[in-house]
């Protein structure tokens, strides 16, 4: 079974992305991948696929669907956006069946960044180096969705355990505290330099994609001259060039640079991160690498033990086959009593 | 208690976030310290490290990519100390490669400039630039942007001003000691001495980029009928 979609809108950055691409790294290819990891992997693991299977990336620019032929069950999760089914309000972190003439309209809602459309199949897209993850500047792996594309989708299902609005999607704002390990670079900076990013806020600008972030606060200063060679950089870098502010770097960083990285973003508030919009004000909390070692795998059993609860939420095939009113609002009731096609 | 490099100082661990540890053997682009980079790359790559994801080899760093789920810093730190003391004497694998460049101005545009510039001839900028022997150093910048170290001190020359837009694909570019074949059009502030047909970044699966990090590098000098003939070293050898 397939079913193909016809771009009617997209924002800049809507893009295919996936886990990400790993190996390539020493020969200058960075990973990619979600923004939101965590994201990502919810509206996967609701839509029963695994957690390589390639979603659409939505930015605050939108995205706009025709179901030309075919019906799909699809799961949006992330930000909080604002998500309609033809005439029909959607909440974020719902599932919902797509039907041949339907539209699927995303816009930017209360808040969040990025939201992840991911579908009861494959999307039929390039694939580079082990991902189907599009890598903006480099155009080595397809491009990023514009008006007019058509989505090809294979192996899909029109049926899914997990039926309507699977989680509050207001429990899932982002924290505007994040947590960061010092270093590597840290012994180029002045001392002062370095309480002020603990201590004073910095606002995330408009200069933001998927390669990073800048922020604006205190001025960053270095107390020695700068004459390291080029160094690896690794996902949630906070580097800082000539003027002082730190770019948070992300997804689609480049995989080396010159400019030293005064601390490193943890993985899991990286994900956390890119959901805020410019004009919010965050501040960094700095770990020790061991904390920061609990607070990751901390995060990972939440992660996991939220994902389980969503199965346990699942509505038994036999209820649903019963026709039993138990789905939420929020997709035609019709769609889900429909057999297995 | 290595021998690594043989009279370097120890290197420095770096925690870098929860998920990387960047091994440091100095702040200076030498190939001394690149080879303890190496030696040290391929020992971890070796030991099959249990949550070791990738490693980045740079100028002077090692970057390792764990997965916090399966190890953690102060272990990793333990086994990767165990590489660098067993890890000294790793043969590795280094390949020759031979590059051939059209160094016709059409292509060269800089090399009036640079000839200019280092009062020589644009013959013997050539005959320079063909008779080194690179080394690359490091991939970095971008997908298959190879750094190439090497480049004869007779026509080393800094960066210039500004960069220049547009510079094409298969650029051979240099400023400094540093050389490399660009992967994508871009701007560049490098010089432009020629023009090839061989990337560093390649169209398949099997084998996607050309050099590995350590391999050598030479270029020779065709004409621009061998070039616009399509010439690359599989069909030159």
């Amino acid at each position: 079974m397939g079913a193909r979609f016809k771009v009617l809108r997209a924002g800049p950055f809507v893009s295919v992305q996936d886990i990400g691409r790993t190996g390539y790294k020493r020969y200058g290819v960075t990973g990619s991948g979600a923004m939101d990891r965590f994201s990502y992997r919810m509206a996967n693991i609701a839509v029963n696929q695994s957690l390589s299977n390639p979603a659409l990336e939505v930015s605050l620019g939108g995205l706009e669907l025709l179901c030309e032929h075919g019906t799909v069950a699809a799961a949006i999760a992330g930000g909080n956006f604002n998500i309609q089914l033809d005439d029909k309000s959607v909440q974020s972190c719902s599932t919902v069946i797509i039907k041949e003439g339907s539209v699927l309209r995303i816009r930017p809602g209360p808040w969040g960044s990025w939201c992840y459309v991911a579908f009861a199949g494959s999307i039929d897209s390039d694939s580079w180096l082990g991902s189907q993850s599009v890598h903006l500047n480099s155009g080595l792996c397809g491009k990023p969705i514009e008006v007019g594309d058509t989505i090809q989708l294979s192996d899909t299902a029109t049926e899914l355990p997990i039926v309507g609005n699977f989680q509050s999607a207001d429990e899932l704002k982002p924290d505007t505290t994040i947590r960061a390990v010092l270093g590597p670079q840290d012994h180029y900076f002045t001392a002062d330099s370095i309480d002020a990013l603990f201590s004073e806020a910095f606002l995330v600008t408009a200069d933001y994609n998927r390669m990073g972030v800048r922020l604006s606060g205190p001025k960053l200063k270095i107390s020695s001259p700068l004459d390291m060679p080029s160094e690896p950089i690794a996902r949630g870098s906070l580097q800082v060039p000539g003027h002082g502010d730190p770019l948070l770097l992300l997804a689609d960083h480049q995989s080396t640079g010159g400019y030293p990285k005064v601390a490193t973003v943890i993985s899991c508030d990286q994900d956390n991160f890119a959901q805020l919009r410019s004009g919010d004000k965050i501040r960094f909390e700095s770990l020790q690498v061991a904390e920061a070692l609990e607070a990751v795998r901390f995060a990972h059993q939440s992660r996991e033990s939220l994902f389980g609860s969503f199965a346990r939420n699942a509505i038994s095939l036999e209820e649903r086959l019963a026709g039993c009113n138990l789905i939420s609002g929020v997709t035609d009731a019709s769609a889900n009593t429909e057999p297995f096609a | 208690m290595s021998s690594h490099g043989g009279g370097l100082p120890q290197p420095v661990f770096r925690p870098v976030g929860d998920c990387a540890l960047l091994v440091e053997f100095g702040d200076r682009i030498d190939d001394q310290i690149h080879d303890a980079v190496l030696n040290l790359d391929a020992s971890v790559q070796l030991a099959n490290i249990d949550g070791v994801i990738e490693n980045v080899p740079a100028y002077a760093s090692l970057l390792i990519d764990y997965d916090p789920l399966l190890t953690d810093y102060f272990t990793l730190c333990k086994q990767v100390e165990n590489c660098l003391a067993t890890g000294g004497n790793i043969n590795r694998a280094s390949v020759e490669w031979s590059i051939p460049v059209c160094y016709s101005t059409e292509f060269g545009v800089d090399l009036p400039a640079v000839a200019s510039l280092l009062k020589m001839s644009v013959e013997e900028i050539i005959q320079e630039h063909t008779r080194a022997t690179f080394k690359v150093y490091m991939y970095g910048f971008a997908a298959g942007y190879a750094y190439l170290g090497g480049t004869p001190e007779s026509i080393q020359l800094p960066r210039k001003q500004a960069p220049v837009n547009n510079v094409p694909t298969g650029s051979v570019i240099i400023a400094g000691p540093q050389a490399l074949i660009t992967t994508i059009t871009m701007p560049s502030g490098w010089w432009v001495i020629g023009r090839t047909h061989e990337s560093p970044l390649q169209k398949n699966d099997d084998q996607p980029f050309l050099f590995n990090v350590g391999d050598s590098v030479r270029f020779s000098s065709i004409s621009e009928e061998e070039y616009s003939a399509g010439l690359t070293q599989e069909s030159a050898a």
